[in-house]
């Protein structure tokens, strides 16, 4: 420390000479004994601050029931959203049971989306017996009153 | 007075039973030191006093992030440094006066009355220097730190601050000159 004072003095010794004559003093005038009670000041301070974070607290948990009460309302949307959806999925999963209980409805969808391939795909899976594709083949259009009274009769083993 | 090392302030500080105790020898031993470097940056000796006890305040709260990348000196200085500096700020945008630095409003009676005159010309030529400016040769002159602490603390490169510590000196020295 004192090696670095001397580097300093000389430097400025050697920039500005008259500067260099001048005495460092502080001169400003201090309130007596100021350094001497400042530890118990900064300490009170830190102990004022630490008392109103303390107080601080109490209005964080204050603010906290308005947190809670706010988490509350997001569970509740949420609860409510996932219910929304759920019970949406719910209808959609109802219908597509729905229709594919309805015969009706599940061969007009096969017939809508399946190509030849894809049925010759679902038989070698076992996913659709080929009893299935002479009902897919002849839907409702294909049929008139008098050809389907033939189709079940003949279709019907008396 | 002897204090302990800046090491075993840190120690006392962060061990729970202790830290009152390291905290005490903290504010001792760095008082004066933060006092006049704060005082050169502020007007007049209650602004002082508030920024230094902010100064502590704010490292009593963020002692135990102190990585030690830097000198605890150092780190107290740049706290200082940046308390003084918006204190400075706030003073200037409520004021909207330009905020002098170590005005020597109050000197004491007992100096002789050359040694004032000479030391007031001194201020008045410290005060025309720009912010910065006056801030490194505050740093080098009255606080004789080295170029590398005034680095860390400004964080500004050696090389401009030996730069700019000259030409304040010189300039201060052109001052004095004139005035004598």
């Amino acid at each position: 420390m004192d090696r670095q004072i001397n580097e300093v003095s000389i430097e400025l010794h050697d920039l500005a000479p008259n500067l260099a004559k001048l005495p460092k003093n502080n001169i400003p005038v201090l309130p007596d004994g100021y350094f001497e009670k400042l530890e118990s000041d900064v300490e009170n301070m830190v102990n004022k601050s630490n008392t109103d974070h303390s107080s601080g607290i109490k209005m964080v948990s204050l603010s906290n029931v308005k947190l809670i009460r706010y988490a509350a309302a997001a569970v509740m949307i949420l609860f409510a959203s996932v219910w929304v959806v759920f019970n949406m999925n719910l209808t959609k999963d109802e219908i597509n049971n729905t229709a594919f209980e309805s015969s009706d409805g599940y061969f007009e969808y096969l017939e809508d989306n399946l190509d030849d391939y894809d049925i010759n795909t679902l038989i070698d899976h076992g996913l659709v017996e080929e009893s299935d594709i002479t009902l897919i083949t002849y839907t409702d259009e294909t049929f008139t009153d008098e050809t389907q009274d033939l189709y079940m009769e003949t279709s019907i083993d008396f | 007075m002897t204090y302990p090392e800046d090491e075993k302030i840190l120690n006392l500080i962060i061990s729970e039973n202790k830290r009152n105790e390291g905290f005490r020898y903290l504010v001792s031993k760095y008082k004066e030191k933060l006092y006049w470097h704060i005082r050169r940056m502020v007007d007049d000796h209650e602004d002082a006093d508030d920024v230094l006890q902010n100064t502590f305040l704010k490292v009593v709260k963020n002692i135990e992030g102190f990585q030690k990348q830097s000198s605890l000196f150092t780190w107290l200085y740049r706290i200082a440094t940046n308390e003084s500096i918006n204190f400075i700020q706030a003073k200037k945008k409520r004021f909207h006066e330009s905020a002098d630095v170590f005005v020597l409003q109050n000197v004491t009676s007992s100096e002789s009355v050359n040694e004032t005159l000479v030391l007031q010309s001194l201020a008045s030529a410290i005060k025309t220097l720009p912010d910065k400016q006056k801030l490194v040769f505050n740093l080098r002159y009255y606080d004789e730190l080295s170029y590398q602490d005034i680095a860390d603390i400004t964080e500004t490169s050696v090389g401009a601050l030996k730069a700019s510590y000259h030409l304040a000196v010189k300039k201060i020295e052109e001052h004095i000159k004139k005035n004598d």
